[in-house]
């Protein structure tokens, strides 16, 4: 407005004396603002962590270094307590290797963190399912379906999988 | 006296006559000052309103519906020319020398993409050049050009496939003051307004000079409006041309000026002018522009294609570089003219620019068009979960699960089966009918959808809407019924396939009979399945009990009412072919029911995540029954009616797939699946007529012909703990039986000891 007549300035004063007070921000973007989804701050558990360190060893197919970056982002991801975000890069790397037992194990744990006990349960089982001759990610899937049953409350069940996860372990 | 009277009679007519002059004074002022207090109302009232809009001003903007991104990485089969052929669709441009994103260029047995920056649900990936080298017709490495360093996956950007429109039909790509190229700046105000920054929102000169130039043209050639004015005009003027309108939107535009920065006024101009038309749908602003016209980003375009936009501000109909390419080519250089002129282009920009084409693609890329009924079903599963207000208005990025490669390998697969499935029936043309689903069993995903064998047509969405009998696909949850009790049933158990009379409730008698008319005594579970007999099926489908076989049908997904009837066993149960695929899903995916979805994410206008869609997993059945259900699968495809794909699919074995006709070869099913896609196919016709064909010879090749291109990785049967395989004499037919031996999978202390040949 550098440039503008003094009787023009003073002319469009006038006309808005009246008027509220003038607004200089203007709402461009007609998107009402969103809160972000809520995220699970805690961060993995030591156990967690090591479940998946066992995993990355573990892999040895031709996509591995695909899936162990994967698994990596994921797990960068869920210590940021990110877990939303961790389950996303998971079923990513699912989406190549559907069949691989240490991811469905993986998803479990994120499901741990989730508090999504039922999901966490199934996915563990999923991961048996898949790992034929890996009896130290048995154990452990049992590990998590004993949290997970406990969480539920039904106990009977929980002992039930401690003592396979013993078992195997 | 008289003198003194005359001066008395002067004065006295001075003096009325100064009052007559005082009150005609009065009375003007009067008039002035209610006048002015009128116009000032006035004044004060069209501010406000002003502010009211211009304040509030939200655009209502379309969602944007994007394909899943393609993700590459080293060890997947992906050639160089399919890579080249996706870029290409995806408006990346082929370059000799990367200078910016959505550019690619050749090397050798390698591409180098600079990719555009995209938000996905789990962040940014940002724009970046990067080097994918092949071997033969796989990936062989991913690297990041100029640091080398190696890269283990990238998703290529989603395409834009769709777009749910507000209800006024405008469509609309939102740009910030931030995203407006310099270039587009610069050309505005070469061409519309050269004072823009300088002026009060009217420019003086500048409509001295249009007079001028008009009146030496002797017709209206340039017009004085700024883009302040235009903008009045474009947000609250009507079109029509008179003098009390061309007052007000002075009057506005000064106030819109004296309120608003000129950032703030240019966003606005730059998102709100109107720059084409898409059948009813208006094109509003130059982001919309560039998408509707080049298929690319506005921060892509060169100088030559924002010149051609510019030049439509004039007059988009007129200029429509679609319709008049002449006039819209005079136009873009009269704009490159002005912009050389004005010192805003070099000489040789100048020059580059006209020497190119227009460079408007033939149809905008994201018509709905072009996957109708995939759309469908994103927007069906959106009404769950959003009010249709916000799909229309808000911007929302819808993140889909579409594979664009199978989806169109699909569409065109069925188009050229069905003619010729047609002329070998001696049917018109146009007579028969398709729906199909392809799904990624283990996540649910959809990805690709056909709901009408014309692919722009989707009047009628056959795959989610046609719900037709289902035949011999209902079989394999009567034999997952079966084997999930394993101290009964097992894949060797003996069936009765002997004629079968069946008294029903309403005092009528069913006589079950099998396609080839034979009946074939006792005979092994697994070659009952194989070869699909009905009437073994029947009595084993009574023997467990209709109940228990509506709850396996439920158990797998399928939700439509079942209904409590013996010709259920026989698949006399209407199901649409995405019911049939939900079903399959949960046998593909070795006994996990997983929902099927069609949509991963919904982020904001600005890319900011919403609501993801996760992986929701039940287990519904043991897994060796799951386990056993696909085996024998396998075994239809190696032994029964769908053995043709041992020799059409000879590289992908083992698959597993099930075949599904009706009476009177109404419907032709299949459903079949590696180890990650399935799909289901139906063809038939609208009116119900017999299209004389059985599963085999018309869904199966129709599968067939899309998995040869497809290539699904074989299915590899990983089985659970509880199984064990055991060596029995071979009874897949009854030549062989005897006399060879072959291992069957049973459940764990369920094999039984002996068994008889037949």
């Amino acid at each position: 407005m550098n440039n503008y007549s003094p009787i023009l300035i003073l002319l469009m004063l006038g006309l808005t004396a009246c008027a509220e007070q003038a607004t200089k921000s203007v709402v461009l973007v007609p998107v009402e603002e969103r809160n972000s989804p809520n995220i699970d701050n805690r961060s993995t558990t030591t156990s967690e962590a090591a479940g998946l360190d066992k995993s990355k060893q573990a892999i040895n197919k031709p996509r591995e270094s695909v899936i162990v970056a994967l698994l990596d982002d994921a797990d960068n991801l869920a210590n940021a307590g990110k877990s939303d975000q961790a389950a996303d890069t998971i079923e990513r790397a699912l989406r190549i290797e559907p069949r691989n037992a240490f991811l469905w194990h993986r998803l479990a744990l994120i499901r741990i963190q989730q508090q999504q006990w039922q999901q966490a349960i199934t996915m563990a089982r999923k991961s048996n399912a898949l790992a034929t001759n890996n009896d130290k990610l048995k154990s452990e899937n049992w590990g998590v379906i004993a949290l997970a049953y406990e969480k539920l409350g039904n106990q009977q069940k929980a002992n039930e999988a401690r003592m396979k996860q013993k078992a195997q372990g | 006296m008289p003198k003194k009277r005359s001066i008395t009679r002067k004065r006295k007519t001075q003096r009325s006559k100064k009052t007559k002059a005082s009150l005609f004074k009065r009375w003007v002022l009067q008039t002035i000052v209610i006048l002015g207090c009128v116009f000032l109302s006035y004044c004060v009232w069209i501010d406000f309103e002003i502010r009211k809009e211009f304040d509030g001003k939200r655009w209502a903007i379309p969602a944007r519906v994007y394909s899943q991104p393609l993700e590459l990485y080293a060890g997947r089969r992906y050639e160089q020319k399919s890579v080249i052929e996706r870029l290409k669709k995806a408006t990346y441009k082929p370059v000799t020398t990367l200078t910016g994103p959505g550019q690619f260029r050749l090397r050798g047995s390698s591409i180098e993409i600079y990719s555009r920056q995209f938000h996905y649900w789990d962040g940014v990936e940002e724009a970046r050049k990067l080097r994918i080298e092949f071997n033969g017709k796989q990936i062989a490495a991913i690297s990041e050009i100029d640091s080398g360093q190696i890269v283990h996956i990238i998703r290529l950007t989603p395409m834009l496939i769709g777009k749910i429109f507000p209800l006024h039909d405008e469509d609309r790509v939102l740009i910030t003051y931030d995203e407006i190229p310099e270039s587009l700046i610069k050309a505005l105000i070469a061409v519309e307004d050269r004072h823009f920054f300088e002026h009060f929102g009217l420019d003086p000169i500048g409509i001295l000079r249009s007079v001028f130039i008009n009146l030496m043209a002797g017709k209206v050639e340039q017009g004085g409006s700024t883009l302040t004015q235009q903008l009045i005009k474009n947000m609250f003027l009507t079109r029509e041309r008179t003098f009390s309108r061309k007052i007000n939107e002075m009057l506005m535009a000064m106030m819109l000026e004296y309120h608003y920065s000129k950032e703030n006024i240019l966003s606005a101009y730059v998102n709100e002018v109107y720059l084409g038309q898409n059948g009813l749908r208006s094109i509003h602003g130059f982001g919309t522009a560039a998408e509707f016209y080049f298929s690319k980003p506005l921060s892509e375009l060169n100088n030559a294609e924002i010149s051609l936009l510019v030049g439509l501000v004039k007059g988009a109909s007129y200029y429509n570089p679609r319709n008049n390419p002449e006039r819209a080519l005079k136009r873009r250089d009269l704009v490159l003219n002005l912009m050389h002129e004005q010192g805003f282009i070099s000489a040789e920009e100048y020059k580059l620019s006209r020497s190119k084409a227009l460079g408007v693609i033939a149809k905008p890329r994201w018509n709905s068009a072009k996957y109708p009924a995939y759309i469908d079903l994103v927007r069906r599963h959106l009404k769950r979960d959003y009010r249709i207000d916000d799909l229309r208005n808000e911007g929302l990025h819808i993140h889909t699960t579409l594979d664009v490669d199978n989806q169109e390998i699909a569409q065109n697969s069925i188009k050229i089966s069905l003619s010729g499935l047609e002329k070998n029936r001696g049917f018109k043309s146009g007579t028969l009918q398709a729906a199909l689903v392809i799904a990624e069993q283990h996540s649910g995903e959809v990805l690709a959808l056909i709901g009408d064998r014309n692919k722009d047509k989707n009047a009628f969405n056959r795959a989610l809407d046609a719900k037709r009998s289902i035949g011999s696909l209902v079989k394999p949850a009567i034999y997952m019924t079966a084997l999930d009790i394993p101290g009964r049933y097992n894949v060797l158990s003996s069936l009765d396939d002997s004629k079968l009379i069946m008294e029903q409730s309403n005092g009528k008698r069913w006589v079950p009979t099998n396609y080839d008319n034979k009946t074939h005594g006792n005979i092994p579970l697994i070659r009952s399945i194989v070869k699909s007999y009905n009437v073994s099926t029947v009595r084993l489908g009574m023997e467990l009990g209709l109940d228990n076989v509506i709850q396996t049908l439920k158990n797998l997904g399928v939700s439509s009412p079942i209904p409590r009837l013996p010709s259920i066993l026989l698949g006399a149960l209407n199901l649409s072919p995405y019911e049939v695929t939900q079903m399959y899903q949960a046998i593909a995916s070795g006994g996990l029911q997983i929902p099927l979805k069609s949509i991963r994410a919904v982020l904001d206008n600005k890319g900011q995540p919403l609501r993801r869609y996760d992986l929701a997993v039940r287990e519904y059945v043991k897994p060796e029954t799951a386990f056993l259900t696909q085996y024998l699968l396998t075994e239809v495809v190696q032994n029964g009616t769908a053995k043709r794909l041992t020799r059409e699919l000879p590289s992908l074995m083992p698959l597993a797939g099930k075949t599904g006709t009706t009476n009177a070869l109404r419907d032709s099913w299949f459903a079949g699946f590696g180890d990650r896609l399935l799909s289901v196919v139906w063809v038939g016709r609208d009116n119900n007529e017999p299209a004389k064909l059985t599963g085999s010879t018309g869904a199966m090749q129709i599968w067939i012909d899309i998995m040869k291109k497809i290539k699904p990785d074989p299915l590899v049967l990983i089985e659970p703990e509880e199984i064990e395989w055991r060596n029995y004499p071979d009874m897949s037919n009854p030549v062989d039986s005897c006399v060879q031996t072959k291992a069957y999978p049973f459940v764990k202390g369920s094999a039984p000891n002996h068994i008889n040949c037949y």
